[in-house]
């Protein structure tokens, strides 16, 4: 299930990300394959995401996140 | 190797000083260590073709003996995303650069620390002497982090402190272990002999090993980091590149799924390290600040407390500098007039006066507005704010090209564009930095409201309408909303126009909110101070001069035949002392440079409405807008301090000497006021736009567009006027 498509407070474990450009960064900021990860808001009609990793929190866009798969 | 050799000792014998550099990622509370380090002795370094700023500064490290400390970008890795991230790879992949630095302080957040240390890991294979500075003790603590500091420099073989920047805690610490470092007879021998973080795959290794035979790079590790990246490094030339291409070519070498493969391997042996000698414990109660931001960006509250916040800040600029603004102009009007009264009037007299104490004057002013703002924003900024307001606004503000914190920019640029084009520092992305500074002048500033105030009395009835609008306040409103329209859509066609091979994305941070370090705030106040006083003074001032030759000499003795004549007809008319100094003034300004300019300029502003009088106006007010008032006031000889309602009089009486009809008709009023909300009547703005992009292209371009919206927009306002 890619993270955009998760229900807000809905956790979901990192397996791998669609886009190797995108996967580099995101790795490089400590997402991770096995990371933790929920969206805790949405905002901007539903377009930028707050979301939690780990014991981290990102701001990201819904495109983002609609490259990360989790399970 | 023998080249390799000879490189790195040119190098080292250009430099007086060991060089530090300070990496860290974002948030990692770097800039705090850097200040703690070198206190006020530090100044934003000289990097060609760079356009953030890079601080130095200097550092003790025996008696007698001081190191550089460079304050680089925050960094994830040495695969940059951006263009200062670049500005650190391409700086630590080459040997030969002049600020290769000779150790490099690793600055980590202890309380993220699993998610902190891929950029050193990469920085240990680059066999750089490494301090690892685990900064934010006080905050792991808080939360129950348990770290086995000793153990972890044993396993890292490198020194391992751990710091509280804020209090100052374990600074004394990592002095002392910076000087073990460098007291190392080649502190780059203990380094080498660690095995590396990182094994290289057979292609990898093939890779590095084809740079390194044709860089100067030091390992093989920096030579893959070449490989990776030959293709935007600035140090290479074009035939290294080719050959190297070729090579990873013929190696099928794919960077984007090696750089994945590299950084997954990375992070699964930091695992194991730090399962060892990080502790976090199991259960973490919900953080505060995520408590806290289900408010500060609420879908609906958010916004509003962002936009309580901006008023306060706006308020704050025009109230709070509205005082130290008044005591500049009139301590050096004082100034001035001690000096023209005491010295014999020359031409020295008059360029001391009306060329260098205006301009001196000119750049003071802004220091009132460019402290408080930048004090209200790099508080924001240390408390963690500013993530929130780009998590906001992100969404409305890329639409536009721009960036969630162009907001900041775009409002501050209500009060003064100067201090708001020096706030857009912070935006990561070039192309969108960019977009926010060529767009925010046309954001209606302060120094627009007395010509607003002179145009909309003369051009606008002042009548309510349905009982409770006035409409010279809608005019006023409407020409306010003009200006944001305007921003918005030249950001748009900016957006399309400019070309950018960085892909627009958001992936940032949201730091835990922390109280802010004054110490910090003080010194962003201090150099933003510093460097608008310095750097874009100097252009300021030399504008200034320029327009004070135009308006102060004419060719020939055109000007003291000017006066005699004046003096004349101020006898036989029997004026008093102040109307005859009016009209003198009145009279030479005709006969100046800028005079003649005017008349020159005629012909081309005709079809807008304006004569040579206004051409005048428009000329001297490139030093600020507000001074077109004055101009008029001088050009129609009532005293450049007289008021609006003296000026607007004047004005309704001015008729043509052809026709007989009133020059100033509605049509001219409303043409200069569109005029002035477009036009880039601001030497300041120009001279502040060149010290942040770097160079006078932009500047340039944003004059002209700046000037064609103006010449447009007031030709079609008064031809539609004139016509009806």
């Amino acid at each position: 299930m890619r993270l955009a498509d998760m229900k807000d407070n809905e956790e979901g474990i990192l397996v791998r990300f669609e886009d190797e450009s995108l996967a580099v960064k995101l790795m490089a900021m400590g997402v991770l394959p096995g990371s933790r990860l929920m969206i805790i808001r949405r905002n901007g009609f539903g377009k930028t995401l707050y979301v939690r990793v780990d014991q981290m929190h990102l701001a990201i866009r819904k495109k983002e996140a609609e490259c990360i798969e989790l399970k | 190797m023998h080249r390799v050799e000879v490189t790195g000792t040119g190098a080292l014998k250009k430099r007086k000083h060991q060089v530090i550099a300070l990496l860290g990622n974002p948030n990692s509370g770097k800039t705090s260590v850097f200040n703690k380090l070198t206190g006020l002795r530090q100044k934003v370094g000289n990097f060609p073709g760079v356009t953030v700023d890079i601080k130095s500064g200097r550092m003790e490290l025996q008696p007698g003996r001081e190191a550089e400390v460079l304050d680089l970008p925050g960094t994830y890795s040495l695969f940059p995303h951006s263009k200062d991230e670049r500005i650190v790879a391409s700086m630590l992949c080459n040997p030969g650069d002049e600020n290769f630095p000779d150790a490099v302080i690793y600055v980590a957040n202890s309380a993220q620390l699993e998610k902190h240390l891929l950029l050193f890991t990469q920085l240990l294979d680059l066999d750089i002497p490494l301090v690892l500075v685990l900064n934010m003790a006080d905050l792991a603590l808080e939360q129950g982090i348990r770290i086995d500091t000793a153990r972890l420099g044993r396993e890292f073989q490198t020194p391992v402190v751990s710091v509280n920047a804020r209090t100052g805690e374990g600074m004394d610490d990592l002095k002392a272990k910076l000087k073990e470092v460098f007291s190392q007879d080649t502190p780059a021998a203990s380094a080498k002999e660690r095995k590396p973080f990182y094994r290289l795959s057979v292609q990898e290794e093939k890779a590095g090993e084809l740079a390194f035979e044709k860089t100067p790079v030091r390992n093989t590790y920096q030579g893959l980091l070449v490989a990776h990246h030959h293709s935007w490094l600035p140090w290479l030339n074009a035939e290294q590149k080719y050959s190297i291409g070729e090579g990873l070519h013929e190696l099928e070498f794919s960077d984007l799924k090696l750089q994945v493969r590299e950084t997954m391997q990375r992070f699964d042996n930091l695992g194991p390290l730090l399962q060892r000698n990080f502790v976090r414990p199991k259960d973490q109660p919900l953080s505060r600040s995520e408590i806290a931001d289900r408010v500060l960006t609420h879908r609906w509250w958010g916004p509003v407390i962002f936009f309580g916040i901006m008023f306060l800040v706006f308020q704050a600029i025009f109230v709070g500098a509205t005082y130290p603004m008044d005591w500049i102009e009139q301590g050096f009007g004082a100034l001035g007039s001690w000096i023209g009264s005491t010295f014999p009037d020359s031409w020295f007299t008059n360029l001391l006066v009306d060329g260098i104490l205006a301009g001196l004057g000119g750049i003071l002013v802004f220091i009132p507005q460019i402290a408080i703002l930048f004090f209200l924003i790099s508080l924001l900024e240390e408390v963690g704010y500013m993530a929130r307001a780009v998590f906001l606004f992100d969404n409305v503000m890329s639409r536009f090209g721009l960036n969630g914190r162009s907001i900041v920019a775009l409002i501050s640029g209500g009060a003064c564009a100067v201090p708001a084009i020096m706030s857009t520092r912070t935006i990561g992305n070039w192309k969108e930095r960019l977009i926010t500074i060529m767009v925010t002048p046309l954001i209606s500033c302060s120094a627009r409201i007395p010509v607003y105030a002179l145009l909309i009395g003369f051009a606008i009835p002042s009548v309510q309408l349905l009982g409770i609008f006035n409409l010279q306040g809608l005019a006023f409103m409407g020409l306010y909303l003009l200006g944001i329209f305007a921003a918005l859509g030249t950001a748009l066609i900016f957006k399309i126009v400019l070309k950018s091979e960085e892909r627009s994305f958001l992936l940032l941070e949201l730091p835990d909110y922390k109280p802010p370090q004054m110490r910090n705030v003080g010194l962003t106040v201090y150099e933003k101070v510093k460097t608008f006083t310095f750097e874009a003074g100097k252009i300021i001032l030399a504008i200034s001069i320029v327009l004070w030759i135009l308006a102060g000499y004419g060719p020939g003795n055109k000007m003291a035949e000017a006066e005699a004549e004046a003096r004349v007809v101020a006898q036989e008319s029997r004026l008093d002392e102040a109307a005859t100094a009016h009209l003198v003034a009145s009279r030479k300004i005709e006969v100046s440079y800028a005079g003649y300019l005017g008349k020159f300029i005629e012909p081309a502003i005709r079809p807008l409405g304006f004569d040579w009088k206004i051409g005048i106006a428009l000329i001297t007010s490139f030093a600020a807008r507000e001074v077109f008032v004055g101009t008029m006031a001088t050009i129609y000889s009532i005293g450049s301090d007289s008021d609006e309602f003296a000026i607007r009089d004047k004005l309704s009486q001015e008729r043509d000497p052809i026709t007989g009809k009133p020059v100033y008709n509605v049509a001219t009023a409303l043409s200069l006021l569109i005029f002035y909300v477009f036009a880039m009547q601001c030497m300041s703005t120009i001279a502040v736009v060149r010290r942040e992009t770097r160079s006078w292209k932009w500047p340039l371009i944003q004059f002209a567009f700046m000037s064609g919206m103006a010449y447009l927009g007031s030709l079609l306002v008064y031809q539609v006027v004139s016509s009806l």
